[in-house]
């Protein structure tokens, strides 16, 4: 007796196999495009950040007291670029994809040592600068966060 | 006694057309199925690896800038869409000139008028290269975006990458 053609079983294993196969293609190609995306995120909001800090040495550059030290302190305060030169503003404002939220924080030191304490003299020539970096369409979602400090050498 | 055989042998011709157009209609769908399959894997991959480019493109410039102790105003075009940037630069004990400039929708970089070393591949158009000098009392400093173009889904979009960086040795 012969048997010919293929039974409805061997063609249901076969089609589960090759879903399966598929399915994990698929599965790996899209992990490997939101791996590769998530580092593409990463990086830009380093640049961001640098970007941000090295406005913040221009700004310094052209002047502490005209452009440093009229930022308020423990304000959310926005960077941008304005055709010409950086701007502030405490609206938040995008720079492309994301949002880069800076504040100002005031700087006081041991009178002593003249290291930084969390209770000591205020230092009128510093700043604690810290750098947040968001994707527009997810606030919760922080990318970076960096600090550093803002020294008065020019004024 | 004579037989006569019975046994057919081989294909009908209806049979073979028949099968050649079966075999033809599943190629077709096939091949159909590898380039629509392509152009979604083209489509899905073609922004992050603009985003790869220009990320890696404008961190590349940033370094370079920074080494710089003063521009080259008469290499250096500021305020254009092709923007081109001279700069004496210096490397430890070593002092050079960089260019970089958008030439034939590439960036390229040159060092003392050495070898042209492209930045941006040759697949992709890089539209514009803008830039725009930056003096302060004690510094000097550049700000510059890159445009990249793309083709995603039968539509042209423009990614834009900007960065800014200060000579470092300008405040010698």
């Amino acid at each position: 007796m012969y048997k010919r053609g293929i039974s409805i079983i061997e063609i249901v294993v076969s089609a589960s196999i090759i879903t399966i196969a598929a399915t994990f293609t698929v599965n790996s190609l899209i992990i490997y495009q939101q791996l590769a995306q998530t580092n593409v995120e990463k990086t830009q909001a380093a640049l961001l950040a640098e970007e941000g800090s090295e406005a913040l040495q221009l700004m310094r550059d052209n002047g502490w007291t005209s452009y440093i030290e009229t930022i308020p302190v423990d304000t959310p305060f926005y960077i941008y670029w304005d055709t010409t030169a950086y701007a502030t503003t405490t609206t938040e404002i995008a720079s492309g994809d994301y949002i880069r939220k800076m504040i100002f924080s005031a700087v006081e030191r041991d009178d002593s040592t003249g290291n930084i304490v969390e209770s000591g003299t205020l230092d009128t020539d510093t700043r604690l600068y810290s750098i947040e970096i968001f994707p527009v369409n997810d606030p919760t979602d922080q990318l970076l966060y960096t600090e550093g400090l803002l020294h008065n050498v020019y004024d | 006694m004579s037989m006569i055989n019975t046994h057919k042998k081989g294909f009908t011709i209806i049979e073979l057309v028949i099968y050649s157009a079966g075999m033809l209609a599943l190629l077709t769908v096939i091949i159909g199925l590898i380039i629509y399959m392509y152009g979604f894997y083209r489509d899905t991959t073609v922004g992050p690896r603009v985003d790869r480019i220009g990320v890696s493109v404008t961190d590349r410039i940033t370094k370079d800038i920074r080494t710089g102790v003063s521009f080259n105003p008469d290499q250096s075009v500021f305020g254009s869409q092709t923007g081109e940037l001279s700069l004496n630069a210096q490397s430890g004990e070593t002092t050079l000139t960089k260019y970089i400039a958008l030439q034939n929708n590439r960036l390229v970089y040159q060092e003392n008028d050495g070898t042209v070393l492209y930045l941006t591949p040759a697949d992709l158009t890089v539209s514009n290269f803008y830039l725009t000098s930056i003096s302060t009392p004690v510094s000097e400093a550049v700000h510059f975006s890159i445009g990249i173009d793309f083709e995603k889904a039968k539509e042209t979009y423009t990614r834009i990458y900007s960065g800014s960086a200060i000579l470092r040795h300008s405040y010698e």
